[in-house]
């Protein structure tokens, strides 16, 4: 009797031990609770997705995954945030941070729980605004140089450091009559363009903002325009109608033998189905003048201020930038693309070398990457230089022109 | 040759390039659906490949597609019902009552379609939140019949005036209802009319986006707010693209197909109503 006693006491204690350990990881706050998340949708949420389930199965917290394309995300976080939505969570783009900071929860007295020494400081960079911490990065994207080994080989150059070296490399691999181009760029009105053009002349040491003013008109300025405007020359013929895509399509086609890429268009580069020169591609920085500044686009999570579930919000910010989620998302076998985990223990792990052969140039690039001004007003700057770079290119104006309009554009929308 | 053959054989030449006109991206899209990325964008176009199913295969299960094809179709079924009912009551009532504002309110009808779509987002979008239809079924049904019911009461107007008014003035005299003049006599004559409204509010809420993607979320979102979404911020994927356009086509098409003879008849009838 007394034995039966003492194994029905262990016996229960054990059901207990056994009901609670899934959720032993949340804190009890966090418990039961369900989270939506505001996601983009596509390959980042068939990622997410596939590793939702550990998550749920070990806090316990459920996630409601409300996914949109690209091109409608911002906007639809911003119409739920501005109207007291219905979003936990926010998977968003870093130049969205500033415009939605005064929706998000400040998180710098929760950031001081994490392992921070393990973040690429840049990245981490990428979630705050005018010194608070709204957001963790989780996905952090940077511009490469991507180049064909194999033609470097044959021709005995060495992968280009400088703006002058890419124009020499790119000129000795040019050679139209064989559908050979020197470089993959976009010329087009397309958003790309004028982030090539401004990553040339930021190398060269201008800003697009300096003390609160549109100051890409400089001499600084005018040799990053020129070089880039050089450097259209060697590209394939129809880069005026050329987006992020048809850079990984002259690529993937072995059109181009060299491109500057974000990170994210590099592993569709290496997928066997998708591109014909995978395995014979190398990564390194984009190119340096007075300085290196490869651009910075880093995909961060936040958490709505008026999120009735923020412990639990906390919790899946914390997994969804952890070195767990980092490490499946890097080897999550999709061609199309990856999440790259903001960690320097993931991007150093043999494992993740081995499945994105671009991560040590995606991790020297981004311990060194600029970031793009940090203002409300920015998507509106961002805007008007797409417009005037694809003025500039189509030949509408000359150069001079168009960094005298660029800089009274971002004037006129900073009301100096 | 004849005259009339002739002319037959020079309509059906001006009609080759209408139709290769119409059919080519329906065309470029089939075949982009079974072809590999690099075949899809070889130079020159590869005409003949090997055909595969990648990427159907990737939309299947890389997405909870047919949960998404439930939606658009309890959606689009629900707004044709519901477009189809209110505008023959409306439209029945417009042909045949006539008050001191009617003409007014029939105009009043239509300037609602005079909007731009845009513009109606945001105040649907505070509506439906604060009724708590966000991500319903019933939000997004309330929203679309919205949009088509213009169209149906316009449209069906001109078939019910035509219905001859002696006809429906017999069937009262043998003790039919007004509503059973409707149901027994008037839809039936204007058959071909309510296939033609049934179909246009099928094609307004299967293919629409804006309102699928603001109010919509994660229950009740819709087929086309799905396709947009493979177009990434690291490109379009092209290939799952069009094997998901494949498929949304399919009902539309065979629909049409099926109901072909009084789309034709329906909309002969609606050219040349008053």
């Amino acid at each position: 009797m007394r034995i039966s006693r003492s194994f029905a006491g262990v016996a229960a204690a054990l059901l207990v031990v056994l009901a609670i350990a899934p959720a032993a990881d949340a804190p009890a706050s966090a418990q039961g609770k369900t989270i939506t998340l505001s996601m983009l949708a596509g390959y980042k949420e068939d990622v997410l997705r596939a590793n939702l389930p550990e998550f749920e199965k070990k806090t316990g917290i459920k996630i409601v995954v409300d996914a949109a394309p690209f091109g409608d995300l911002y906007k639809k976080q911003l119409l739920s945030l501005s109207t007291g939505g219905r979003y936990d969570v926010l998977f968003m783009d870093e130049p969205w941070i500033p415009p939605l900071s005064e929706f998000l929860l400040p998180l710098n007295e929760r950031m001081k729980t994490l392992d921070t020494a393990d973040f690429i400081p840049t990245t981490v960079a990428s979630g705050a605004f005018q010194g608070t911490q709204y957001a963790v990065p989780v996905d952090p994207n940077v511009q490469l140089l991507v180049y064909r080994k194999d033609l470097f080989e044959q021709k005995g150059l060495k992968p280009p450091a400088t703006w002058d070296e890419l124009l020499a490399d790119a000129r000795a691999l040019h050679d139209p009559a064989k559908q050979q181009y020197g470089i993959a760029v976009t010329a087009s009105s397309d958003i790309q363009t004028a982030l090539y053009m401004l990553l040339a002349m930021w190398s060269y040491g201008a800003e697009l903002v300096d003390g609160g003013k549109g100051s890409l008109n400089s001499a600084a300025g005018k040799k990053g325009g020129e070089v880039f405007l050089e450097l259209l020359k060697y590209t394939p013929p129809n880069v005026k109608s050329y987006n992020f895509a048809d850079v990984n399509k002259a690529v993937q086609l072995g059109q181009a033998a060299i491109a500057i890429q974000w990170a994210s268009g590099a592993k569709p580069m290496e997928d066997k189905t998708r591109s014909s020169v995978a395995g014979k591609l190398g990564y390194t920085q984009v190119p340096k003048a007075v300085r290196q500044t490869p651009m910075r686009g880093v995909w961060t999570v936040g958490i709505a201020k008026n999120s009735a579930n923020q412990d639990a919000a906390w919790q899946f910010a914390t997994w969804l930038s952890g070195r767990e989620f980092g490490q499946a998302a890097v080897t999550f076998p999709s061609a199309t693309s990856a999440i790259h985990s903001p960690r320097f223990s993931v991007l150093k792990d043999p494992v993740t070398k081995a499945a994105l052969p671009y991560a040590d140039a995606l991790l020297a690039s981004l311990q060194i990457t600029k970031e793009r001004p940090r203002l409300r007003e920015y998507a509106d700057i961002q805007e008007n230089l797409r417009v005037t770079a694809g003025k500039l290119t189509a030949g509408e104006l000359t150069l001079e022109a168009a960094l005298k309009e660029i800089d009274a554009g971002t004037n006129r929308i900073l009301g100096k | 040759m004849k005259p009339t053959r002739l002319r037959a054989t020079l309509t059906g030449v001006a009609l080759v390039p209408v139709l290769v006109w119409t059919l080519f991206p329906i065309y470029w899209i089939t075949t982009a659906s079974f072809k590999t990325e690099l075949a899809l964008y070889a130079k020159p176009p590869q005409w003949l490949f090997t055909p595969i199913l990648d990427n159907y295969s990737r939309v299947l299960t890389n997405i909870p597609f047919f949960q998404y094809l439930k939606n658009s179709l309890v959606i689009a079924i629900g707004t044709t019902l519901g477009s189809l009912v209110l505008g023959t009551l409306a439209g029945y009532g417009f042909a045949r009552f006539h008050f001191r504002a009617s003409e007014a309110v029939r105009f009043l009808v239509l300037v609602t379609r005079m909007a731009p779509r845009m513009v109606l987002v945001v105040p649907y979008y505070l509506m439906m939140q604060r009724l708590g239809l966000l991500d319903t079924y019933t939000g997004l049904l309330v929203a679309y019949v919205s949009f088509a019911l213009p169209f149906s009461i316009w449209l069906l107007i001109g078939f019910f005036v035509d219905v001859p008014l002696d006809v429906e003035e017999a069937a009262m005299i043998d003790g039919c209802s007004r509503l059973g003049v409707l149901l027994r006599i008037v839809i039936p004559i204007a058959a071909p009319g309510l296939v033609v409204a049934a179909i246009f509010a099928f094609l307004v809420s299967w293919n629409e986006f804006l309102f699928a993607l603001i109010l919509s979320g994660v229950e009740a979102k819709t087929l086309p707010v799905v396709i947009a979404g493979l177009n990434t911020d690291a490109g379009p994927l092209y290939g799952e693209m069009s094997a998901a356009a494949v498929m949304v086509m399919l009902p539309n098409i065979v629909m049409t197909l099926a109901l072909q003879r009084y789309l034709v008849k329906g909309l002969t009838l609606g050219a040349v109503k008053g």
